[in-house]
């Protein structure tokens, strides 16, 4: 079910929809984090769902204190015209094909889909190669030709990306409705994957530097780090124990 | 993916995409249609949402003895919810609509929609989570460090109550009513209780029956949990 704030529907013409899956380290997750707070993206609803463990607590990002966290947070940056999915729960695995069709039918309208994704480092097989893996639909090839035939990534062949969560099945799922899709994944290792979140950002920013315009402050992008991440590994050691 | 067979094999971490015994590189299965939870209504109830004042959600790993020892008194049963210990029930002259939640959480966001109607019908909903105070995270825990139960609010109304900070929040079918309501703008009040002790003893509960009864929750003074005996041992 999808809840608005303001409007009664999402118009997604011409935008452009960035989906973390829920995969290794919760990288991309905290990327969307990261785009997220950077841009001081306003909340436009939520979507709830049987498939989603509802959750409900205070602001994530210090830019809208009074807003609440939810299973499933929707974004939007309208002078950018992009829309940030941010989930915060795992999948129940009985009705996350039914949650899918329903994600492609809401964004069956827009300009195109980026979903993005992590993988095990050691699943990784050339060494010394570009950390990151692509595939895009052939309507997303046609439309980006130029940019991809100068990114560095290497094309993702293999049938399953091994930690990258529901990315791939949702890929194949946009891809089978033909809506203009590309999956951008980022080997890492379970540990503090914060790191890799900005460089998953800002590998994006150098394909769409159109819509991802964040702040630019001494030529460097401006992250801006969420109030959520603290505590990102749990409290301090009491001084009891020793 | 099982334990590894042989000296060297990878044992490859199940997936955190699914909170369910699920891997994500497992043939999705696209034609089967899970089975849908029900409310199980008791004989003569209506199953239309009942006039509510206040409709309470308490939501906690062991809350059922509790609920049903201080504020199901003059209660009567509407339906029970799948899990056993979890039900529905209606307090007839003070339109007190109680939710007693002991759900797995996978069934939650289904269960979530199946309360929706009563959440929608209700003048204002408030929830209690009861958790363990481990899960409470702070850069400042030597303030908790000896309360036995404390409470943190989320929209509290009540002045005693400190809100409750990022990163922490709460998960279930009391956040899923409670993050409904909020984002539908209706009044809602959610609260959690840190607890040493979640299947609640005499001092474990205090705290919460205080914020029960300073909330407009007709509830017992005291609780006082059965006696059982646990041990195994004989003399």
């Amino acid at each position: 079910m999808l809840q608005l704030k303001v409007r009664n529907s999402l118009n997604l013409e011409g935008y452009t929809i960035i989906i973390p899956s829920i995969c290794v380290g919760n990288a991309a997750q905290l990327a969307c984090d990261l785009l997220i707070a950077s841009k001081k993206m306003r909340r436009v609803g939520n979507l709830m769902h049987p498939a989603l463990i509802p959750i409900f607590g205070p602001s994530a990002y210090q830019h809208d204190p009074q807003e609440r966290v939810a299973a499933c947070e929707i974004y939007e940056c309208t002078a950018n015209k992009l829309i940030v999915f941010q989930f915060r729960t795992p999948l129940i695995s009985r009705h996350s094909q039914s949650l899918h069709n329903y994600i492609v039918e809401l964004v069956r309208p827009a300009e195109k889909v980026v979903i993005l994704s992590a993988s095990f480092g050691f699943e990784k097989r050339e060494i010394g190669t570009s950390p990151y893996e692509y595939c895009v639909s052939n309507s997303f090839r046609e439309n980006h030709k130029t940019q991809l035939a100068n990114v560095k990534w290497m094309e993702f062949k293999g049938n399953t990306v091994f930690g990258g969560g529901n990315g791939l099945q949702l890929y194949r799922l946009l891809e089978e409705k033909q809506v203009p899709v590309m999956l951008l994944f980022r080997y890492v290792l379970e540990g503090d994957n914060s790191t890799d979140a900005t460089l998953i950002i800002r590998e994006l920013n150098d394909l769409c530097s159109t819509f991802l315009q964040l702040e630019i402050e001494d030529k460097s992008i401006k992250l801006i780090v969420p109030v959520s991440w603290k505590l990102l590994f749990g409290n301090d050691v009491t001084s009891l124990i020793f | 993916m099982g334990c590894p067979m042989a000296f060297g094999e990878l044992n490859i971490p199940s997936s955190r995409a699914f909170w369910d015994d699920c891997d994500e590189d497992e043939p999705v299965q696209r034609d089967t249609v899970p089975k849908k939870l029900e409310l199980l209504y008791e004989p003569n109830e209506a199953q239309t949402p009942l006039p509510t004042k206040i409709f309470l959600l308490i939501e906690g790993k062991d809350v059922s003895e509790f609920v049903e020892a201080a504020l199901l008194g003059g209660a009567r049963n509407i339906c029970k919810l799948p899990s056993p210990k979890s039900s529905l029930h209606y307090v007839q002259d003070k339109k007190l609509l109680i939710a007693l939640l002991q759900e797995d959480l996978t069934n939650s966001g289904e269960l979530t929609e199946l309360l929706l109607p009563y959440a929608k019908e209700a003048e204002k909903v408030i929830t209690l989570t009861v958790k363990s105070k481990i899960e409470y995270q702070s850069e400042n825990l030597k303030c908790v460090r000896d309360d036995i139960t404390f409470i943190r609010g989320i929209n509290s109304k009540s002045p005693q109550i400190e809100e409750l900070e990022p990163p922490n929040f709460i998960v279930g079918v009391a956040a899923g009513i409670a993050c409904w309501r909020h984002n539908a703008n209706l009044p809602t009040s959610a609260y959690v209780a840190y607890t040493d002790n979640v299947s609640l003893d005499t001092l474990a509960a205090k705290p919460i029956i205080k914020l029960l009864q300073e909330v407009g929750i007709d509830c017992k003074d005291s609780y006082k949990p059965i006696y059982r005996e646990a041990s195994h041992l004989y003399m």
